[in-house]
């Protein structure tokens, strides 16, 4: 499966490489702005007037030029682009969102190509925090010709890039990603089996383009023209940061009043010049941390940074002094597109939107007109001004619908039906408006297709009093309050027919351990699909280790043991996956005497299997002797059968006559192909197959 | 005399009259009380110099007799040979004597300790039975010397103390089983006495060290024949890399176990077909080190039966899967022996602790999980009539 990030200004494809990594395409490979003004065409490009795909998919307003700023959200004062009028398409028509994105998406496909990634079939695709618009990114896609697999929140596609979404390792991080518009923090409570709730998420209109800004009125000022516009330095300003990103200086030229002008910046120079902007992120965190401890959440230890403008060096470290907190950066700028790519092999992977009615703080003690919390959930604290600037977030305490801004997050009952994530999801929990009550805005979505019958599994409470827990819920005991999931090592599994035996080292302080395991199918004996249960370490030991009854499918077990310490956020979890086993034929070998039509003993030979599969070629052999033959080299090779289709329960019997013997003897088959392990032949009663 | 019963402890045979009795020294009616004393015949045959009550001769067959020194009642009941206290009800319910013999470092004491432990919890629960010890000495040394070092400390046992180091003894562990028989609320329980005696290696390693043990050998009801397929040299190779191997220092192959005990129980074999009638249950152990290399449809990897009989297809898809092994393991003379001497005999594969100890002889991390260690004991069980058997064979 390929995974693409749609950025404000760039988009990325990455693709399963040879050796299971991401492979991922470069920052700058494909714009994600459309130039629909060309002659050839729409064509992506970061041209001064090139159109952004993403703005407009994901706030359902007009697209907003390259290099400026989403609709609703904050923007310099002097944006030239501010009220460009919509861009007629090649026939005359306006282009609209899904067809720009149409756009983009055939030149990452193109890119995908040149880069030996393949075409594209299946797409995993990213949403921004706020989470709206995914029908238009579907379409979108669709329309292009790709599949759409997964459509994911920016912030968990990140997470899965860091292996912050491990089976058996429950924490808490918090995902840091700054685009070019703006920054979205989220906070993701991570559970051990697969499952992730987006707690929190803080949109803040601060991104590369602010920094761009900083840097534009810095060039002004250089060029002696400090009360100037800087929309026509933002292009260079932005080349100049970018190229900080590679080298400790850059240079450019820039026309100016009529001349060229060679101007150059330092990474300390930027770094003075973006420190009041990170401050501002900085602070957001910290709010967010605060509300945090507030809510008694677990308070992440982590901090995972995601977008391009994490890219920027230094940015790790000045946030690792600043916060306090460890902060992970690995190719930040291909996080998201990374952890899609990922997702084609993770298997089961759920999905839960935290609560989001929750309200801002007072930000009266806020004179900053850039504010620190442009996010309805407003656990960061604080409201951004140009929110009810722009006239389309009246305040705090409404609920008037409108337009979100690119990785705003609203309220779910604010939300457009078409943007609630699970009303498109069939296999989904959907509450009636009875059951959901008209604060609450959790949306939750199991995140693959093949578990459509499987019912939503909730895991331990994580989320504030006011969210309702489903009825299904199991509520915690209350000792088990202050006690903490912890991998466990030594996990192994051992099959045995339809039963899995479970082992593992018991940490010395725990006496409990929650094991839980989901089937990749349905088994076809009707077991449950997945599973949780609560081990005693006394009951562990009385039972020698835990039986399981699971099946022959795949399946994915994880185990935690609780003690009273929290586990390492960065541990290795306890988890494992294991691969399904062949199908299974059964069969008998019965002798009788004096059938019809044929002379002496005859052994009828009886196959059944319990799921529909192919029999492969088979050899009966006759072994003489009390040791049962392992090999035709052991006996007479009677008849070869040749592969056939077996149905479930419905028995195949092949009769033979079989020779006179004096002593013991055995009938068996064996595969024509020794090495063919796509069926499983096994003897009903190995002892029974001795006939004489 | 009829000679029916044998001591569970001595492995001596007397008929039921002659059990002695020994004074409790409790006071009696008549205000008399027997003081303690050492007991040389207690001493000499067991190797146990406390003080006791007197021992004196009644009737055997009864429960309780009278001292004729100070007049007390007694229900303490002793072996006629060596003195030690019987099992209550011994001679009323049945009795039977199971040998455990095996090769020097096969994990006889090891594989008893944990049989033992699982008829007490898991297996038991399931089959509906109880076992519980029949003396204080087994409840101490089953307790502190065998169950506690190995499931509560993780270490495994030294070797076992031979029969030659210790005055020609061995000192057998003896329980009551029990099992539910009848239905409903008419349920009643039928009792067996079981004694388990635990060879050291060496005692098998020479025909003279197989003599000492000649009585009891000759004597139990079953055998257990434990066999360890490491110390196979066909088998060997196929062991899970990482297996720690026993040494060749002392120990010999499997094979020649088998002849020697073969040749002792032959020898005091009163049948005249010329099989031994004593049913042998030959168990290999530590098969974990092999669950790698065998067929993922081999009973040996099957989850095993659960339910309150013996399962005899099970039993007899394992003895057919081990024979094939043996061909594997270059062990074919082992079945050969068997097939010309023994009238009863059954393969089974377990493993004692599901998995390898450590090189430092502790308990795997994970702890211990048992597969299919109760098989030989229930089938030996089975053909006595204590618990009943679902199939024929």
């Amino acid at each position: 499966m390929h995974g693409i990030d749609l950025g404000d200004s760039y988009a990325r494809i990455a693709w399963p490489g040879p050796d299971g990594a991401p492979v991922v395409t470069g920052a700058t490979d494909v714009p994600a702005t459309v130039d629909v003004t060309g002659p050839d065409g729409p064509r992506p490009a970061r041209t001064a007037g090139a159109r952004s795909a993403r703005a407009g998919l994901f706030t359902g307003t007009a697209e907003r030029p390259a290099g400026a700023w989403p609709a609703g959200a904050w923007r310099p004062t002097d944006d030239p682009f501010a009220d460009a009028p919509l861009p007629a398409g090649p026939r005359g028509g306006a282009l609209g969102p899904e067809a720009l994105t149409g756009v983009v998406l055939a030149a990452l496909a193109r890119r995908s190509r040149e880069c030996g990634g393949g075409t594209p079939q299946e797409v995993a695709l990213a949403l921004p925090a706020g989470g709206g618009g995914e029908p238009a990114l579907r379409r979108a896609a669709e329309q292009t010709g790709l599949r759409v697999g997964q459509v994911l929140p920016e912030s968990v596609a990140a997470a899965l890039h860091y292996g912050a979404v491990r089976d058996g390792a429950r924490l808490s991080v918090l995902v840091y990603d700054q685009g070019a518009t703006g920054s979205d923090l989220s906070l993701l409570a991570v559970d051990g089996d697969r499952t992730v709730r987006v707690l929190e998420t803080v949109s803040q209109p601060l991104g590369g383009d602010h920094w761009d800004e900083a840097v534009a009125r810095e060039l002004l000022r250089r060029l002696g023209s400090p009360d100037g516009p800087v929309g026509p330095l933002l292009p260079a300003a932005e080349r100049l940061r970018l190229a900080l990103d590679e080298a400790p200086e850059a240079w450019q030229r820039v026309p100016w009043e009529g001349a060229e002008h060679e101007v150059s910046l330092d990474r300390e120079t930027l770094r003075a010049l973006v420190e009041p902007l990170r401050e501002l992120g900085a602070g957001a965190v910290g709010t967010l941390l605060e509300t945090v401890q507030d809510r008694g959440w677990d308070v992440p230890g982590t901090l995972l940074l995601a977008g391009g403008l994490s890219e920027a060096p230094g940015t790790a470290e000045w946030l690792e002094e600043r916060l306090g907190l460890t902060v992970r950066s690995r190719t930040p700028g291909a996080a998201v597109a990374s952890g899609l790519a990922l997702t084609g092999d993770f298997g089961l992977l759920r999905v839960l939107t935290g609560p989001a009615a929750t309200r801002p703080r007072p930000t009266d003690d806020d004179p900053d007109p850039r504010g620190r919390d442009t996010s309805s959930g407003g656990s960061g604290g604080r409201r951004a001004p140009n929110a009810s600037r722009a006239g389309r977030r009246p305040g705090p305490g409404t609920t008037a619908p409108g337009p979100a801004r690119p990785g705003e997050r609203r309220p779910a009952e604010e939300r457009p039906a078409e943007e609630e994530p699970w009303r498109d999801r069939p296999w989904a929990d959907r509450p009636g408006p009875s059951e959901r009550p008209p604060d609450a805005a959790e949306a939750e979505a199991v995140t693959n297709a093949d578990t459509a019958a499987a019912p939503p599994h909730h895991g331990p409470e994580q989320a504030p009093p006011r969210t309702p827990e489903p009825p299904t819920a199991p509520a915690p005991p209350a000792a088990d309050q202050a006690l903490h999931p912890v991998p466990v090592p030594q996990l192994r599994a051992t099959r045995r027919d339809d039963h899995l035996l479970l082992v593992w080292a018991w940490p010395p302080d725990s006496r409990e351990a929650r094991v839980r395991w989901s089937l990749d199918a349905p088994d076809p004996g009707g077991l449950p699909r997945t599973g949780d249960v609560r081990c005693g370490r006394r009951s562990y030991q009385h039972d020698g280790g835990l039986d399981l009854r699971v099946g022959r499918g795949a399946v994915t077990v994880t185990v935690a043991a609780l003690t009273p310490h929290p586990a390492d956020p960065l541990a290795e979890p306890s988890a494992l996956i294991l691969p399904a086993r062949p199908p299974l034929v059964r069969y008998e070998a019965v002798v009788r005497r004096g059938l019809p039509g044929l002379r002496g003993r005859t052994a009828r030979l009886t196959f059944v299997a319990d799921t529909p599969c192919e029999l492969p070629a088979l050899q009966v052999v006759h072994g003489l002797g009390r040791i049962c033959p392992a090999g035709a080299a052991d006996g007479t090779v009677l008849r070869e059968l040749p592969a056939r289709r077996l149905e479930a329960r419905i028995p195949f019997t092949v009769d033979l006559p079989l020779p006179a013997t004096r002593g013991p003897s055995w009938l068996i088959c064996l595969p024509l192909g020794p090495d063919d392990a796509a069926t499983e032949l096994r003897p009903a009663s190995l002892h029974r197959l001795k006939v004489s | 005399m009829a000679a029916d019963l044998v001591c569970p402890y001595c492995y001596e045979t007397f008929a039921a009259r002659d059990i002695g009795f020994r004074c409790s020294g409790r006071p009696s009616p008549t205000g008399r009380r027997c003081a303690f004393e050492r007991d040389p015949v207690l001493a000499e045959r067991t190797g146990r110099r406390g003080e006791v009550g007197p021992a004196f001769r009644a009737d055997g067959r009864k429960p309780t007799a009278v001292c004729p020194a100070c007049a007390a009642e007694t229900t303490y009941r002793i072996c006629p040979v060596c003195h030690s206290t019987l099992p209550v009800q011994f001679g009323m319910v049945g009795h039977r004597l199971i040998a455990m013999v095996g090769a020097k470092a096969s994990g006889k004491t090891v594989y008893m300790t944990v049989l033992l432990h699982e008829l007490m919890n898991r297996v038991g629960a399931g089959l509906g039975t109880a076992l519980m010890a029949s003396d204080d000495l087994t409840i101490r040394r089953f307790g502190s010397d065998y169950e506690e070092q190995l499931y509560r400390h993780g270490r495994l046992f030294h070797g076992t103390r031979t029969a030659a180091a210790n005055d020609g003894r061995v000192e057998p562990l003896v329980f009551r089983f029990s099992r539910s028989r009848g239905r409903l609320n008419r349920s009643r329980p039928r009792h067996s006495v079981l004694s388990f005696f635990d060879t050291a290696g060496e005692d098998f390693n020479s025909r003279e060290n197989v003599e000492l043990n000649t009585r009891y050998l000759a004597n139990a009801d079953g055998v257990i024949l434990i066999l360890d397929p490491l110390q196979m040299p066909g088998a060997r190779p196929l062991a899970r890399p990482g297996t720690v191997l026993p040494g060749s220092e002392g120990v010999d192959e499997p094979v020649n176990v088998l002849s020697r005990v073969t040749n002792m129980l032959m020898a005091r074999q009163k049948g005249s077909s010329g099989l031994i009638r004593t049913p042998l249950a030959v168990v290999f152990a530590k098969l974990d080190a092999f669950w790698d290399t065998l067929d993922p449809g081999s009973p040996l990897r099957g989850h095993p039966p659960a339910g309150d009989r013996f399962d005899t297809a099970d039993s007899l898809d394992v003895h057919e899967e081990v024979r094939r092994l043996l061909k594997e393991w270059e062990g074919v003379r082992i079945d050969q022996d068997l097939a010309t001497h023994y009238r009863r005999y059954r393969y089974f594969g377990v493993s004692a602790l599901g998995a390898g100890p450590t090189p430092d002889a502790l308990v795997a991390p994970t702890g211990i999980q048992p597969y299919r260690v109760t098989d030989p004991l229930l089938w030996l069980l089975s053909e006595f009539g204590a618990v009943p058997r679902r199939g024929r064979g």
